[in-house]
């Protein structure tokens, strides 16, 4: 008898020395890979000018219309982006999102990027509204130079490259 | 011309000879990709995006015969050996055109290389993207790479205004000269130009202030890529995010066809919707730049109800019922007469088979009237109605063989889309003759400019019409009353009356031959011949009915009576009933007591002048519609928030007849309301609600009860009829024009003898033989850019024209006023102190005061033409 | 200088060979009475023949024999083209007045200082040639457009026009013929486009210097949109000539397609460059070789490359020297006549450089008005550029291959057409030299990074 309790629980008794496959979440987050498209963030530049130029393409193609961008004229003194125009609002509703990371491909800029926090949740619908200020990392967290094609779409008057005659 | 047969990609085309290939190329639906080219411009082959295979009949040298080949066809050749512009080569008979062969793809990919080798990439931020020709056109035609190094692009400074309403990238530009030849040959404004050669070839402006012209917002449409961008539209949406919905144009007569490009219920952009009975694919910077008043942060949100000094904010339902009340109130005080009512000339019809319910069915008053009240408010013309253009007609098909003639009208500031289209017609063959008391942009494309005593233009046409009648002139005998009128005409002569008009005999000689030997004949009056009494309609109908030039397309009266709708408000009754009052009488009859309560609906009388102001605050009871709180809102005891264009529905006819359907865009932001909903609303609470729930319900209404717009129904109007514009493969031109029609071109109400058959009667005329008027005359001239209510918010807002008097070089001389230096006039009426301009085209004796925004016209003007003493200096 | 004489041709150093030379010229035509001083006063001129042959035209000649007299003598177009001038003349729509007579005198083709000469130091002959070709055509109003950069040349010809008008030759009824002639002097900004005959006129009526559409071709609708004949300056130079001599005489110079003479502005690496009148057929060789004209290579180098005519015509090697200088052969040989501007450079140049600095100039003049060559000369410009600089690339040869190909034959006018000559050529003589170029270049993939946006790296 003893030995059909045993029996019955050898396979609950191995378990007990074995390592567990399962993680104490939250205690314990599980590392995603690389490629895992979690919640968004909007890029900045090493100056700390934000990549994003307000262009819509995101917003274009995204497949469950979740991103809204309102673009502007940036303030030659103070541009918030290279070029003439930047997004005065960037909003992606998180109940939408699909994580499909369409809105990356078509970023002319790497401005937006699907990094690897999954934990997105919320108490009430208006707050799975993400706003720029939210999406945009901190002004001292942007790498990778202005490329010349960004920075050639500045205001500045650029004359032309001059040939020796 | 004869009919030339020719083979474009293996199918076979007729088409007129003369046509060039390109155009052949669109009526078989093979689209031959084109830059420089435009169906509205002469082509000018410049870009060499359409070059194609042309292959000709050989002809053999010595015999002239075409060469054949063994089996009996024509040899072809291919013509001088090399590709040629399809847009600059016209067609000839047993050509075969080829647009898909290597040859003819090779040279495209490398246009389009040449092309994208100095064209920057940021299509991501420019505004073109999306609707961009360029960037279409490389996708279907071009490399998918460019060998041509980045850094080696020619880099200009980013944009730079060209005026106050477009910028220029010259990055961008491919120099295709489409702005600058439209600007040329269909505005008439030549104030784009080109500077320095090659690759630093580049536009420029050449007029002070820069791009000063009312058409410039087209240039950013016609433009194939993002080089002209409008300031309003800069960065406000991508072109696919717009809802575009149609509407039409209420700021003047012409009724332009107009979209609205709406994002979440924002207005981003107005961009013309292509109609060839209205506006073919144009439209005025007024139309485009002028409608952001309706996102202004000052509108009307609530209704307000006076509480003694105080108007507090009320419920829709207690501010109708106080309106209601008060109305009643008076009536039954002081009887149905003491009421008046007026709404606006670009109110819909809806909103004026509304307001006569109310007004006249409901409150039985006569006193209803859709004008202003001021000095320069126009006689009310049956002229129009009588010899109106008959339906069929289409200036844009008008060309030789039609004679337009101008009678006191300024179209650049009256209705500004019609000097393209009169414009057109003179380019198509067709002549243009101006009668006028000072000089308007129009003289310049006019064959013959007459030039009479200001508030004569009425002699002038009576002198024609006695000329014609005493010269035994084959006259039309379709219209009626033409004895009468030759009674009415017979104690005067042609000359006498020439003389009258300031002009010499000779002149109206030449110009009677000239009016009787058209074949076609348009009349055109504008607000300062309207706003004579009506002499001037009635001879011009008088004109009309002696030349015949009525009841047959292409000949017809077009009166521009201010407003997007005033032939809408004639028709439907909302002019002075049976003894009733016209607006400008309404004053007198406030201070002597006779009116006590007043209806005011989309108009602002108070600023008209001191006397329409403390007239306004005699009253009773005012009851005033508008959108925002004006200067008669406020002395208002009820104040109804109206909705705008974008937030309602219905129909709008225009000075052609031509009844238009315009499309609710967004609900109002604050909830208010239509016209017609706000009067429905008095009516329900005066006890006689009509129950209509929708706009259409009163267009049906309207439809069954007046029978001029029998016709005029949604399901009629949203027609859009065959043979009337673009082809449905034509994107590859009109990529980033405008928007194609489809949700109809509306419906031309028939005159009179259309509908009943009945030739219409020649009003008698008073002959005008006076002696031309001595002393200073001073003309009271509208102006586009007035700065009303619909400059609020506007891009345009610099070149709103300010209050001042202009001034002819003799009188400037005589006095000594310089250019910006304040001149005093003094009328019966008062005195003003204004700066004076000059104008050198201007006679002396007349001087023009501009009718706008800031100038209480009516303390110095008593009519449009006010006799005045002119001082240099202050008063 | 004795007839059949022979020279040392000193076309190859230290290979010395016994060349028969044609002599040259003893009677000019264009080039005459140039040693006479002053032969710029019009008393001068006068006295030797000067307006004798446009007195005669005006007193005995109608302008339809006029017409048929050049038409006859076989005068061709020296601008160019090589377009017969009586049969130009003879273009004109019957009744259409007025007409206007333009002496193209925009003489801009590198390589080309003919014309120039010709009003620099005789200008009477250049105005009788304009009086007698506008009488024959029946027009009241002659314009001279005169190159921007030629101030003093346009200044000397505009005070002999003045002296023309004092002294009756033009004006009203000259020389009591009762014909009446205006010449107006104008000075164009300084663009190579405003010598293409439409870009002129449009620069005459005050536009931006820019070809038009043709047809209408401007015998047709030209200047003012009234019928115009436009003529060389050499062309109109030679008419007083025949009408004195008549068509016999001239045709007893040049070839049987080619009558009479032409004026070789020989340039380059040969000993005495300047302006040779030759008889139309004379070999290349004798104008570069011969003592009397071009006195064989500086230095005794190898002739590399010849420009024939100006710098819009094909390259030939030396191989072609003996090509005879007439509109036919030299077509036969792959390059044309034009405007007569012989370029001749030896070995020590380098066709890549050449074609670099002659596209250069074309892309600096070019007007902007059609893509291919707005952009297209750019283009060439910039990948020649980096060739010479040692930045290019192996895909550079293909690329201009393209690149002309995509502007040959799809241009507005012939600027374009032309700026596809030099690098054609260039490519075809001497395709070793591009390749060269590229072997030389270190490729550079920096400038591609560059361009590259970084990615996001975690």
């Amino acid at each position: 008898m003893l030995g059909a309790i045993f029996n019955g629980l050898r396979t609950t008794l191995g378990y007990l020395f074995r390592k567990p496959v399962t993680v104490e979440y939250p205690e314990v987050k599980r590392p995603v890979r690389e490629r895992f498209r979690g919640r968004h963030q909007l890029k900045r530049f090493a100056n700390g000018m934000e990549r994003c130029i307000g262009c819509s393409l995101c917003a274009a193609a995204c497949p469950s219309d979740a991103i809204l961008v309102v673009p502007a004229a940036n303030d030659p003194a103070q541009p918030n982006s290279p070029g003439e125009r930047y997004a005065a609002t960037y909003e992606i509703n998180m109940l939408r999102c699909i994580f499909c990371g369409y809105c990356e491909d078509a970023c002319p800029t790497n401005a937006i990027v699907l990094e690897h926090q999954y934990e997105i949740s919320f108490y009430d619908r208006t707050s799975s509204i993400f706003t720029k200020e939210l999406l945009l990392v901190a002004a001292d967290r942007g790498h990778g130079e202005i490329p010349p094609v960004l920075a050639q779409l500045d205001r500045r008057p650029s004359p032309p490259a001059q040939i020796d005659l | 011309m004869p009919d030339v047969t020719l083979i474009i990609d293996g199918r076979t085309v007729t088409v007129p000879a003369g046509t060039n290939i390109v155009d052949a190329a669109r009526t078989t639906e093979v689209a031959i990709p084109v830059f420089c080219y435009h169906p509205k411009l002469k082509p000018v082959g410049m870009c060499r995006m359409c070059l194609v295979e042309v292959w000709t009949p050989l002809i053999d040298q010595a015999t002239r015969q075409p060469v054949l080949n063994p089996d009996g066809t024509p040899k072809l050749g291919l013509m001088m050996g090399k590709l040629q512009p399809g847009c600059v080569t016209p067609v000839a008979a047993g050509m075969v055109v080829k647009t898909v062969t290597d040859k003819v793809q090779f040279a495209q990919r490398g246009q389009l290389e040449f092309l994208l080798s100095s064209h920057p990439l940021d299509c991501p931020v420019c505004d073109k993207g999306g609707e961009c020709p360029l960037q279409n056109l490389t996708m279907q035609f071009g490399p998918s790479t460019s060998r041509y190094d980045y850094q080696d692009k020619v880099h200009f400074e980013k944009p730079i205004p060209l005026g106050d309403t477009i910028y220029l990238d010259r990055e961008r530009c491919i120099l295709c000269s489409r702005c600058v030849r439209f600007q040329d040959d269909i505005a008439g404004d030549p104030v784009l130009g080109f500077d320095s050669r090659g690759r630093s070839w580049e536009i420029i402006s050449k007029s002070d202030p820069p791009f000063d012209s009312k058409f410039s917002g087209n240039t950013t449409d016609i433009c194939p890529v993002g080089a002209l961008t409008s300031s309003d539209f800069r960065f406000k949406a991508r072109v696919w995010e717009v809802r575009p919905v149609p509407v039409v144009c209420t700021h003047c007569p012409v009724g332009c066809n107009i979209t609205l490009d709406m994002r979440h219920d924002r207005l981003m952009r107005v961009m013309p919707r292509e109609n060839d009975f209205v506006n073919e694919i144009w439209n005025c910077d007024k139309g485009r730049f002028g409608m952001r008043h309706v996102d202004d942060a000052t509108r009307l949100t609530t209704p307000l109800v006076r509480r003694g000094e105080q108007l507090v904010p009320a419920s829709w339902d207690e501010a109708l019922r106080v309106a209601a009340q008060g109305l009643m109130r008076v009536r039954s005080s002081a009887g149905a007469t003491a009421l008046a009512g007026m709404i606006g000339a670009d109110a819909s019809n809806e909103d004026f088979a509304l307001f006569r319910h109310v007004m006249h069915g409901v409150l039985g008053t006569p006193h209803l009237d859709h004008r202003p009240g001021g000095p320069a408010d126009v006689a009310l013309e049956t002229a129009s109605a009588r010899f109106g253009v008959s339906s069929g007609t289409n200036l844009l098909g008008l060309g030789t063989g039609t004679l337009v003639l101008l009678v006191g009208a300024d179209p650049e500031e009256e209705a500004p889309l019609y000097v393209l289209r009169l414009r057109g017609i003179v380019a198509r063959g067709g002549q243009l003759v101006t009668v006028n008391a000072h000089p308007t942009k129009l003289d310049g494309s006019a064959a013959r400019v007459v030039r009479v005593a200001p508030g004569r233009e009425a002699a002038l046409i009576q002198a024609v019409v006695c000329g014609i009648l005493d010269g035994g002139a084959p006259m039309s005998s379709r219209a009626r009353g033409i004895d009468r009128l030759r009674t009415s005409l017979k104690g005067a002569s042609a000359v006498q009356l020439a003389a009258a008009a300031g002009v010499e005999f000779e002149v109206v000689r030449a110009l009677t031959d000239q009016l009787i030997s058209a074949p076609n004949m348009i009349i055109m009056i504008g607000r300062t011949g309207l706003a004579q009494g009506s002499a001037v309609s009635d001879a011009v109908g008088a004109l009309a009915a002696v030349t015949g030039a009525f009841g047959r397309p292409g000949s017809g009266v077009i009166a521009l009576n201010p407003g997007g709708n005033a032939r809408g408000a004639q028709d439907l009754g909302i002019v002075p009933g049976e003894g009733g009052l016209a607006a400008a009488q309404y004053w007198d009859a406030i201070a002597r007591g006779e009116l006590k309560a007043m209806l005011v609906a989309g108009l602002d009388p108070a600023t008209l002048g001191a006397a329409s102001a403390s007239a306004l605050d005699a009253l009773d009871f005012l009851v005033v519609q508008d959108a925002f709180l004006s200067d008669t809102a406020r002395r208002a005891d009820v104040v109804l928030p109206c909705a705008m264009l974008p937030e309602r529905d219905g129909t709008f006819t225009n000075a052609e007849r031509r009844v238009q359907r315009s499309r609710q865009a967004r609900q109002a932001p604050d909830g208010q309301r239509a016209h017609w909903q706000i009067l429905q609303g008095i009516a329900a609470a005066l006890g006689s609600d009509p129950g209509y729930s929708v706009s259409s319900d009163v267009t049906d209404a309207i439809a069954a009860q007046v029978p001029a717009y029998a016709g005029a129904r949604y399901t009629s109007l949203g027609v859009t009829a065959g043979d009337w514009g673009r082809q449905a493969n034509e994107s590859v031109y009109y990529d980033g024009t405008s928007y194609t029609n489809t949700e109809g071109t509306g419906v031309q109400l028939p005159t009179g003898v259309e509908r009943d058959g009945l030739p219409p009667v020649a009003a008698p005329l008073t002959p005008l033989t006076g002696g031309v008027p001595t002393g200073t005359l001073a003309v009271l001239v509208p102006r586009a850019y007035d700065g009303r209510d619909w400059a609020r918010g506007s891009k345009l807002a610099p070149r709103m024209v300010p209050p001042h008097v202009i001034v002819g070089p003799a009188d400037a001389g005589t006095l000594g006023i310089g250019v910006g230096e304040p001149v005093t006039l003094t009328s019966a009426r008062g005195s003003v102190t204004l700066p004076a301009q000059i104008d050198r085209g201007l006679a002396a004796g007349t001087v023009l005061i501009v009718d706008v925004a800031g100038f209480a016209a009516a303390d110095l003007c008593g009519g449009v033409i006010t006799s005045v003493d002119v001082a240099r200096g202050e008063a | 200088m004795a007839p059949s004489q022979a020279i040392f041709s000193r076309s190859r150093a230290g290979q010395e060979s016994e060349q028969q030379f044609m002599p040259p010229l003893t009677e000019h035509i264009v080039l005459r009475d140039l040693d006479i001083p002053d032969i710029g006063d019009p008393e001068v001129y006068h006295r030797h023949g000067g307006y004798a042959a446009l007195r005669t035209v005006l007193t005995e000649k109608t302008p339809a024999e006029v017409v048929a007299l050049v038409r006859d003598a076989g005068l061709r177009g020296r601008g160019g083209a090589g377009f017969p001038t009586g049969v130009k003349w003879g273009f004109l729509p019957k009744d259409s007045y007025p007409r206007y007579l333009l002496c193209n005198c925009d003489e801009s083709e590198p390589g080309t200082f003919n014309n120039h000469q010709i009003i620099d130091r005789n200008p009477h002959q250049l105005i009788e040639g304009v009086a007698i070709a506008a009488y024959a055509i029946e027009c009241h109003t002659a314009y001279i457009y005169v190159r921007g950069e030629f101030a003093a040349g346009a200044r000397t010809l505009e005070r002999a026009v003045a002296d023309a008008y004092r002294r009756g030759y033009l004006g009203q009824n000259i020389m009591g013929s009762g014909y009446d002639l205006d010449i107006v002097v104008h000075r164009g900004a300084g663009a190579y486009i405003c010598g293409e005959e439409t870009a002129l006129m449009e620069s005459l009526e005050g536009k931006i210097g820019q070809p038009r559409l043709k047809p209408p071709f401007p015998a047709i609708a030209g200047l003012y949109g009234k019928p115009t004949i436009i003529n060389n300056v050499e062309t109109l130079t030679n008419v007083p000539m025949i009408i004195r001599h008549g068509a016999a005489w001239y045709r007893q110079y040049g070839t049987a397609k080619s009558p009479g003479t032409k004026v070789f502005s020989i340039c380059g690496h040969v000993r005495r460059p300047g302006n040779y009148e030759v008889p139309f057929g004379t070999p290349l060789r004798e104008l570069v070789e011969a003592d009397y004209y071009g006195g064989g290579m500086r230095g005794g180098r190898a002739v590399k490359i010849i420009v024939p005519g100006g710098a819009s015509s094909a390259w030939l090697t030396a191989d072609k020297l003996d090509t005879p200088m007439d509109y036919e052969s030299l077509a036969a040989a792959g390059t044309m006549l034009g405007s007569g501007g012989v370029i001749i450079l030896d070995e020590t140049v380098s066709a890549v450089e050449l074609a670099y600095k002659m596209d250069e100039f074309f892309k600096h003049e070019s007007c902007g008005k059609c893509t291919p060559c707005r952009e297209g000369t750019t283009f060439l410009v910039r990948v020649l550029h980096r060739m010479n600089h040692g930045g290019g690339r192996a895909s550079d040869i293909p690329l201009l291959h393209d690149v002309y190909n995509q502007m040959a034959g799809n241009c507005f006018c012939l600027l374009g057409e032309s700026a596809v000559v030099p690098i054609r050529s260039a490519l075809r003589l001497f395709p070793g030299e591009f390749e060269q170029a590229i072997e030389r270049a270190a490729a550079s993939a920096a400038t591609l990074r560059a361009n590259a946006i970084p990615l996001v790296t975690h």
